[in-house]
């Protein structure tokens, strides 16, 4: 109960925080909303000029982007200390969790949330939602909505569990930031279009090195069963939902070791 | 119960901590001294396990690390201008609720105990302000009120007296005398001021360019290594006559007499007596023994 006693205190305290500034957050928000939306808009007009993409027609793309940013929007809030990590180590605010009677993840996930980027991408992601699952022929029933709920869960682990084993990566080296920079942020823009346009190569990264696949692409075929799903074992579809789970426990298990380093590196 | 056997670490190239060793009881109150960059803080974060040495071997309460521990972290207080446990964006009265649900405490006790700390660290005027606007003596009676929120067993504080005005500093080193006694706590105590830790600890670490120079009781400190005292002194007229009094050293300039003495071997009342027998004195100032010396003495033996 303690746990979530925590979790709404420290969600209370980063919402007064922002309230302190009740306009400028707003705008902030707003800001990211229409950031994130141009991009959108701009894909959305291309798209236009074509009937359909291996098979997706725009609608679909957008359903397909709709969960990128309803997962991104949970994980924002969750990992907003592990995204910035290593900044935080530089500052020296790492520190302090150190001396606390609590795991130092549990710390790190509850303590802060930014909530101007999880509303500016939150809400896109529900309008993209609105807009595009109503015109692309899915059967909403329990099965598919408790597997919808499920992969988004899946999604969210998945990205957090990326974030952890990021953050891991700043106890063996000083600069993660561009590492990062590739593998996660590139690998989440391919992920917008269905991955069987791309070449292998990038395929097999985005399947099983950074497996935003698993995060829309899988669980949107289950929903939509578009033809290109031939390329790729069924089985990927099923296990969508699993795969935050284990990638989640392998972040955690790579940061319990790299955290030791820290120790000995003397801070 | 706290061990350390032979430890050594090395820092950036920099040795921090040469060949180490000492044990601390439990309820034993330790003050560690040194001069800034002595290697103080490197020591206690790695009795916290913060740092693991490089070699040597480290047991705090059966353990190799007590912050690995959440069970022995509910019962330590390690309290650092450095390592500041208030949010930054926070009011402090909000960083004081987290650190009642990170503890799990009793909600209506340490309530209780919180309006009761909060008067005597005089803190309670800035409660509802963020730490970004506080000073550092501010800062660093919240950290402390903070600490002791969770009620600790073991009490690290390291130079936590710095930036305070000398009246809250008693009031306050008061209240840790107080509270060592009445619940038989462990405290190590860092601090560059011989006075505060002597107030405060029956032992004394000395610490010096990472090497442990002395280990004893205050008292011996004072005895055997008893620092110089130094007094000047203005005449007005006539010359002093010191020519059988065992002083350290003494000079004269203008109407300013400077003499360094050891407290142990003639006493302040002597030296002025004898001044005051062939002289008339205008003013006196008394400077008391500081660590720079006592280091001094005690590297010469």
């Amino acid at each position: 109960m303690g746990e979530v006693r925590i979790a709404l205190q420290s969600l209370k305290m980063s919402f007064s925080t922002r309230m302190q500034y009740r306009v400028d957050s707003l705008v902030a928000a707003l800001a990211v909303f229409i950031r994130e939306s141009a991009n959108i808009i701009v894909i959305y007009l291309a798209l236009l000029k074509f009937d359909s993409i291996n098979g997706w027609n725009v609608n679909e793309m957008l359903f397909l982007f709709s969960i990128l940013f309803l997962t991104y929007a949970f994980v924002v809030s969750l990992f907003a200390d592990l995204r910035d990590f290593s900044r935080m180590i530089r500052e020296g605010r790492f520190d302090r969790l150190l001396v606390r009677p609590r795991g130092l993840l549990f710390q790190l996930i509850l303590n802060n949330a930014d909530l101007i980027a999880s509303v500016g991408h939150g809400t896109l992601g529900v309008l993209l939602f609105l807009v595009s699952a109503g015109k692309v022929g899915i059967h909403w029933n329990f099965a598919t909505i408790l597997y919808y709920v499920c992969a988004i869960i899946s999604g969210i682990l998945i990205q957090g569990g990326m974030f952890i084993i990021f953050s891991s990566l700043s106890f063996y080296f000083v600069e993660t930031n561009s590492i990062r920079e590739i593998f996660y942020w590139n690998m989440r823009k391919f992920a917008g279009y269905p991955i069987s346009i791309y070449h292998k190569l990038i395929q097999g990264l985005i399947i099983y090195v950074i497996p935003f696949a698993f995060v829309n692409y899988f669980p949107a075929q289950y929903l939509l069963r578009k033809p290109d799903m031939v390329n790729y074992n069924e089985i990927y579809i099923y296990i969508a939902p699993l795969v935050g789970i284990i990638v989640y426990l392998a972040a955690y298990a790579f940061w319990r070791v790299s955290v030791k380093r820290y120790y000995s590196t003397g801070n | 119960m706290i061990v350390l056997q032979n430890v050594c670490k090395t820092l950036s190239g920099r040795e921090v901590l040469k060949d180490i060793s000492f044990h601390i009881a439990e309820n034993e109150n330790v003050g560690i001294i040194g001069l800034n960059g002595a290697g103080k803080t490197t020591l206690l974060n790695t009795i916290a396990g913060m740092i693991k040495p490089d070699s040597g071997f480290i047991r705090s309460g059966g353990k190799e690390s007590l912050i690995e521990e959440k069970q022995a972290l509910r019962k330590l207080a390690y309290v650092s201008g450095t390592r500041s446990q208030l949010w930054e964006t926070l009011k402090v009265k909000d960083s004081f609720d987290n650190c009642i649900s990170m503890y799990r405490l009793n909600r209506k006790d340490a309530g209780e105990r919180l309006i009761l700390l909060a008067d005597i660290f005089e803190i309670r005027a800035f409660m509802d302000r963020t730490p970004e606007g506080l000073s550092l003596g501010e800062r660093m009676r919240c950290e402390m009120v903070y600490a002791l929120l969770a009620q600790p067993k073991i009490l690290m504080l390291d130079e936590v007296m710095n930036g305070l005005d000398l009246s809250i500093k008693y009031k306050i080193m008061g209240y840790f005398e107080k509270y060592k006694n009445e619940r038989r706590v462990t405290m190590i105590y860092t601090s560059n001021q011989l006075a505060e830790v002597e107030q405060l600890c029956d032992r004394v670490l000395l610490i010096d360019q990472g090497k442990l120079i002395f280990d004893g009781t205050m008292e011996r400190i004072m005895k055997q290594f008893s620092p110089y005292y130094r007094i000047e002194i203005k005449i007005s007229e006539g010359f002093p006559d010191f020519e059988d009094l065992p002083l350290e050293k003494y000079s004269m300039d203008n109407d300013g007499l400077t003499i360094v003495y050891d407290k142990q071997k003639i006493g302040t009342a002597q030296i002025l007596k004898q001044v005051m027998e062939k002289c008339k004195i205008k003013d006196v100032k008394l400077f008391e023994p500081n660590l720079e010396d006592t280091i001094k003495k005690i590297y010469r033996g």
